[in-house]
Order: structure tokens, then sequence, then C-alpha cells
């Protein structure tokens, strides 16, 4: 997972009361503004060890999410299982022919999923807001006298009829469908709606236009060495002038408000 | 990490989105001009390439953040014939944590 830092940035300003109330107004300097903001280096109250604590929490939520699947085919030994995974291959085939399963059983087991995907689910706002998972399911496998039938019958009755056993008399075929919408399942697209509101306030409330303004003076510097022979733009992260540029810019946004910029 | 497009002549750019293997995704974009935002994508917005008309000598920068759950996705900008991509592979769950931040600038050329 990666989780950049204009993320975290904006997520603090959401989640945080004190910081959402934090704006910047023109007549704070850039420098000034980033401090209110809580960005990393500027002020000394900045917030940096909060957003670190929230971060690593986060983490550890996250780490824990990722170990939960979803669906009732996580419950050990159910019947029941869940056309929705937290991974849906298209086809998934499974054939045991050396007997290493448990029961010394050997088969064969073939999932469709989504199957039907164009026709229950005819546009992508549908697919995103409403799923319509399902999968169809057919196992084969080698037939057996059902255990206490067998104890009933002689030795004679069992052969006769273990004989009369083909190979597709054990044969299951079974339908899953999962409904998810906003309110069942974890299907990241049924919240889309929200979570663009959210992504648009919180970059709203961020005010992460004055640090574009700011990233923009670099812009502006690298745009005019560009025009300079030998210049390469693949290499302008490593570029060995950039400590100087970044002390040439950290001056700049020293001493210049915010309402003179941009240049 | 930004990718850079620089002495850039006026033209169009386009800005594909492109998803291999996974469920849904969540987009949002942002354009900047000269250090200003200019306008938001949202998901409907990435149903078909974003053509964007770069006029000389501006500055762009478009940040796209994804949001999605298993899968890969792949932020690619073309702009005077040239090429550049950011690419995040999601995790095999399916629980939304995987989030790509896709920066790229266009620095125009400047008049002589």
């Amino acid at each position: 997972m990666r989780i950049p830092f204009s993320l975290t940035l904006l997520f603090m300003a959401l989640l945080q009361p004190a910081y959402a109330n934090d704006r910047c107004d023109d007549t704070m300097t850039i420098e000034t503004c980033f401090a209110t903001l809580g960005v990393r280096g500027y002020g000394e109250n900045s917030p940096n060890n909060k957003s670190l604590v929230s971060t690593e929490n986060q983490s550890s939520e996250s780490s824990k999410l990722a170990k939960t699947n979803t669906g009732a085919g996580t419950i050990a030994g159910s019947l029941i299982t869940s056309a929705l995974n937290d991974f849906n291959p298209k086809i998934q085939l499974l054939a045991n022919s050396l007997n290493l399963s448990n029961d010394g059983d050997s088969g064969l087991q073939i999932d469709w999923n989504n199957v039907l995907n164009d026709i229950l689910s005819r546009t992508p706002d549908e697919i995103n807001s409403v799923g319509n998972n399902h999968k169809l399911s057919v196992a084969r496998n080698n037939a057996w006298l059902f255990e206490p039938l067998e104890s009933q019958l002689s030795d004679a009755q069992k052969s006769q009829l273990n004989e009369e056993l083909g190979d597709f008399d054990d044969v299951s075929i079974s339908f899953h469908w999962s409904l998810t919408s906003q309110s069942m399942g974890r299907k990241l697209g049924s919240h889309n709606d929200l979570i663009n509101r959210l992504f648009n306030e919180a970059w709203t409330r961020a005010d992460v236009a004055k640090a574009y303004k700011t990233q923009d003076l670099v812009d502006q510097l690298i745009q005019c060495a560009a025009s300079n022979e030998g210049f390469d733009e693949n290499k302008i992260e490593q570029t060995p002038i950039s400590d100087l540029l970044m002390q040439q810019i950290e001056q700049v946004v020293q001493v210049v408000p915010v309402q003179q910029y941009p240049i | 990490m930004t990718n850079y497009f620089t002495n850039v002549p006026s033209g169009d750019a386009q800005i594909t989105v492109t998803q291999t293997d996974g469920t849904d995704v969540v987009l949002n974009g942002f354009l900047y001009i000269n250090g200003e935002e200019d306008q938001r994508w949202t998901q409907s917005s990435f149903d078909q390439p974003i053509v964007l008309s770069v006029l000389s000598p501006k500055r762009y920068r478009i940040i796209v953040n994804a949001i999605f759950g298993t899968g890969s996705v792949t932020i690619t900008v073309d702009v005077a014939g040239r090429e550049k991509s950011t690419t995040l592979t999601g995790d095999a769950d399916d629980n939304g944590e995987d989030f790509l931040d896709a920066q790229f600038a266009i620095l125009t050329e400047l008049p002589a």
C-alpha cells in the first residue's frame, strides 16, 4: 500500500477537526500557510507526530482488514459459498486426481464467476452502484455409497451397487448470487459517490492550491532550465543541483506573501 | 514522483486510465495551470481518454488519484508524441486500500 504525503495531509485535514478549521488566508506567507496546514518541516507546532501516529494506526487497521476475507465461504466447514470474495477470477478449475484431499476423494470442479455479467449489469454505472456478483459452479466427485446405507448391505449387494455407480453419478450444479450495494458487501464502486465527495471536500479544506503554487515555482524553474543544452527531463529527480535549487525555493517561500504569487 | 514533459509545443495532450485484472476503481483528477486549479475530473470524465489543449508558454500539472482494491491501474499521458505513465499494482485483497497518486507536469517551450 502506498499512501502519499498529499493524501495524509488531505485526510488529516478532514478527520481532525482542529486541522479542518485551519485555513490559509491571503495575508499569510507560503511558509506560515504551510505551518498552519501542518506540512512536514514547516512551523514548530507542526502536527507531524500526530500525523505519523494516525498513519500507523491506519496501517494497523488496514492490515487487519486485509486479512479479513468477505463472503460466507470464509466460515470453516460451511457448505454455503459466496459469489463475492476478495479475488474473483473469471474461471476457477480444481482437479484432484491424486486422492490428496482428506476424504480420499477425487474430483473435478469448475467455477465461472460473473458469467452473466453482460445481462445482469448493463452499464458501467450499474456495475459500480450495485454489484450482481454471481457464480456458476459445477462439481464432479467420485460416487460412493452412502455410508449408513453401505453398513446395512451385504458384501454382494455393495459390490453390485458399486459396479453400477458411473463416473457422473455424483455431480452437483450450484448457482450463487451475491448482491452488493452501499449497505451490503464491500464493493468499492458502490461507494463511488461518497468517496468522491469526501475526496473533493478534503482537497478543498486542505487548500492544496497553495502547495501547488509552490510546486509551480519548481516547475517554472525547470521550464527555464529545460532550454539548456544537456537538460534531461527524465533525470530531474536526480539532478545534482536540486539541493541548491530547493534552498533557493525555500528562500522564496519564506519571504514571498501568498497574495504576491504567482509570479 | 512527477513525470515531466519539457519543451512541449502547443498541441493536445491525452490522459488515459487503464485497469487490468481488477474489480472497480474510484478516480479523481485535478488540473493546475500555472499553479492555479483549472478543473477537476471525476469518475465519468475518465470513461474516455481526456484530451487537453496545451498552449505555450504555460505550465500544466495533472494529478490523477486512483483508489482501488485489486488489479493494476495505469495512468498514461501522451503529449507531443511522447508517452509517460505511472502504474500501481494492488495487492490481492479487495479492500480498496491501494492508492495511486500519479502526477505529470507539462512544461511548454518558452518563446525564444
